[in-house]
């Protein structure tokens, strides 16, 4: 398997190879099945060997002429009364040829071989009918002697780099050859055209396409098994989400989520409400990061009438509207130590107060919270209670980011496609392999959340049946690829990451050393051995003052 | 679907925003849905975004039974608000199709 790495821009679409695709970057691709792209700047063996069939089908043209035409035509009277295609149907080849004789000639051939052949003199409806996902090969008839014999072609792989090209031509030169091949071309196929080879070319792109359809009708079925109440994974980290998730639904009271912004904290909560036994009841969702405290304070407990400016009526607070339910606290780790009092009063006793009422009322809620931040440190840093935090914590189950399951990206886009193809009325069979290539480089730091609006606009742009990298949002079309997590990466050397290292923990704890030393996994005497090493002043019995 | 989300947008106005800023960083963002008769759409930013950038607003819904549907936009800039932030006009995007009819020889 040659190796696909982002330097490559060509659009030469040669094979196509559904299952399995082998390996990229150490992770298998085995549920793509689209367009192989082969750059051409690459060996490749299989290219070798079909430059040497031509080369020596030329070779055998010249040498033996006619002789060679009838045997041909022998051969190829033999080859269609033994192999009869029972899948010539799934493939519409185009022949593009100003010559109306041979254009005919050759679209009554290609429909006596039992396929359905369209043809066209003009270049434009040739490129109209390979934008439309009309035709997956083309066989175009091209002159060498003209200044570019071979714009068609560059022109036809820019509208769909998976569209296979068949060059034609009557003057025969190995050197053409190669620069058809070396631009894109499928295949570079003297005059006349030598019949069984044109058929068990037919038959084998036939074949390959029927294969396809077969594997994404098998991977639609694996979509469905793998989807876990909205959400889509097979790695491992997922497939224990899920299993975790099972488990816990059922005995749950509080449930903590973490994970990156994006990775699916929501859908998870949603699904845990689901399948517990509170399932049929409701479920409130709150993001605490969109509100202030006291609005906050309203929307979770509810307020009287004229509690505040602007409450010209009572109204009950999500925890009433989900009694006998499940209330869904996304980014609790933005609330105030204020508002998380509060909160340990509805965890601890299960009452509420609406705003401005004396009157203290009974709830019987699960709870489940989630956070994109380490609330360890924020409790050790005092910016979140350590109270709440056991309480909530007591069940955590921790979403991996994207970058972690990078094996899912394939079921994910297929899982989008299907839902945008949907939303938007499209048919986008899936990605070009440098596509899928660019999308498995990137670091997703907007995690699941960013590949879907992805997916979702290549799929408002795309007009072809596959999503080429030109269909991308624009920055993934030129981003170089790095490694997640790397931006501020500079070459330091070990005593300078501590040194960094040190000072960003203690920034964090507000320079208390305790706090530092705890979070640091050292004892605190070991903090101030390093602090005094590197310059700082050091008064051990002084531990919370600020370094 | 979309008629649903957008007649509870106009209840609530709590909304995610998602897209690629102008640097072509991933953000999300919690903003107010402004929805007047002549203005049409706006959201306020902290971010400035490229011009005919296509950004995601999804309804914050407490209450919703289902999650909602992130809606694709084009942002159009219509200026900055006193705090700074950016004011962006959300204007439709139709999806490209290539179903169109074709005639061969």
């Amino acid at each position: 398997m040659a190796r696909f790495g982002m330097d490559f821009q060509d659009s030469s679409a040669f094979s196509y190879a559904p299952l399995p695709l082998g390996s990229f970057n150490n992770f298998p691709m085995r549920s793509f099945h689209n367009i192989e792209i082969v750059p051409l700047n690459e060996e490749s063996p299989l290219r070798g060997l079909r430059l040497l069939c031509i080369s020596m089908g030329a070779a055998m043209e010249n040498l033996f002429g006619t002789a060679v035409a009838s045997l041909r035509e022998m051969a190829y009277a033999t080859y269609k009364s033994v192999a009869v295609s029972p899948i010539q149907s799934s493939l519409t080849p185009c022949v593009f040829d100003d010559d109306p004789n041979e254009r005919d000639s050759l679209a009554h051939l290609i429909t006596d071989m039992g396929y359905e052949p369209v043809s066209t003199p003009d270049v434009e409806e040739a490129l109209r009918l390979i934008r439309m996902g009309r035709c997956r090969v083309v066989f175009a008839s091209t002159h060498l002697e003209i200044p570019d014999p071979f714009d068609f072609l560059d022109r036809a792989l820019r509208c769909d780099p998976g569209v296979h090209v068949m060059i034609m031509t009557a003057q025969y030169t190995l050197e053409g050859a190669l620069e058809a091949i070396r631009r894109g071309a499928a295949d570079f196929l003297p005059k006349p055209l030598d019949h069984v080879r044109l058929k068990r070319t037919l038959d084998d792109l036939a074949a390959l396409y029927d294969q396809r359809r077969r594997v994404r009708s098998l991977e639609e079925q694996l979509l469905k098994d793998l989807e876990f109440h909205g959400i889509v994974g097979k790695s491992p980290a997922m497939l224990e989400v899920f299993d975790f998730t099972r488990k816990v639904a059922r005995h749950y009271t509080n449930v903590l989520l973490v994970g990156q912004t994006g990775s699916g904290k929501e859908l998870v909560a949603r699904a845990i409400h689901k399948i517990s036994p509170v399932g049929p009841q409701r479920l409130a969702v709150c993001n605490c990061s969109a509100m202030v405290d006291t609005l906050l304070e309203s929307q979770l407990f509810g307020h009287v009438r004229g509690a505040f400016t602007g409450a010209t009526d009572t109204r009950q607070g999500l925890f009433e509207y989900a009694n006998g339910g499940t209330v869904f606290l996304d980014e609790v780790g933005e609330t105030s130590l204020a508002m998380q009092a509060k909160l340990l009063r509805v965890i601890q006793n299960r009452e509420i107060q609406r705003v401005g009422s004396p009157e203290v009322k009974q709830v019987n809620v699960r709870l489940i919270a989630a956070t994109n931040r380490d609330l360890r440190a924020e409790v050790l840093s005092g910016r979140f209670r350590e109270d709440l935090f056991y309480r909530l914590s007591s069940i955590q189950i921790r979403i991996p980011s994207l970058a972690e399951r990078l094996e899912d990206i394939p079921l994910l886009v297929q899982f989008f496609l299907k839902k945008y193809n949907d939303s938007y009325g499209k048919n986008i069979s899936g990605l070009t392999r440098r596509a899928q290539t660019v999308l498995l480089q990137h670091p997703w730091p907007g995690n699941v959340r960013e590949l879907e609006n992805v997916i979702s606009t290549a799929c408002i742009t795309a007009m072809g049946d596959f999503i080429d990298i030109s269909d991308l949002p624009e920055h993934l079309q030129h981003r170089t690829p790095r490694l997640a997590g790397d931006e501020d990466w500079r070459p330091l050397s070990l005593d300078d990451v501590r040194k960094v290292h040190i000072q960003k923990v203690l920034q964090m704890c507000n320079g208390n050393r305790l706090r530092a030393a705890q979070i640091l996994g050292i004892g605190r005497t070991s903090l101030y051995r390093y602090l005094k090493r590197d310059g700082y002043e050091v008064r051990p019995h002084s531990a919370g003052a600020a370094a | 679907m979309a008629n649903s989300e957008m007649q509870s947008l106009t209840r609530t106005g709590q909304v995610e925003v998602s897209g690629w800023d102008e640097n072509g960083v991933f953000f999300v963002e919690r903003s107010e849905l402004d929805w007047g008769e002549y203005a049409g759409k706006q959201v306020t930013l902290s971010r400035m975004l490229s011009e005919g950038s296509i950004i995601f607003v999804r309804p914050l819904q407490p209450t919703a039974t289902h999650r909602a549907n992130p809606i694709p936009y084009e942002a159009e800039f219509v200026g900055c608000s006193p705090e700074g932030n950016h004011q962006f006009r959300l204007n439709g995007v139709q999806p490209r199709h290539n179903r169109e009819s074709y005639t061969v020889n």
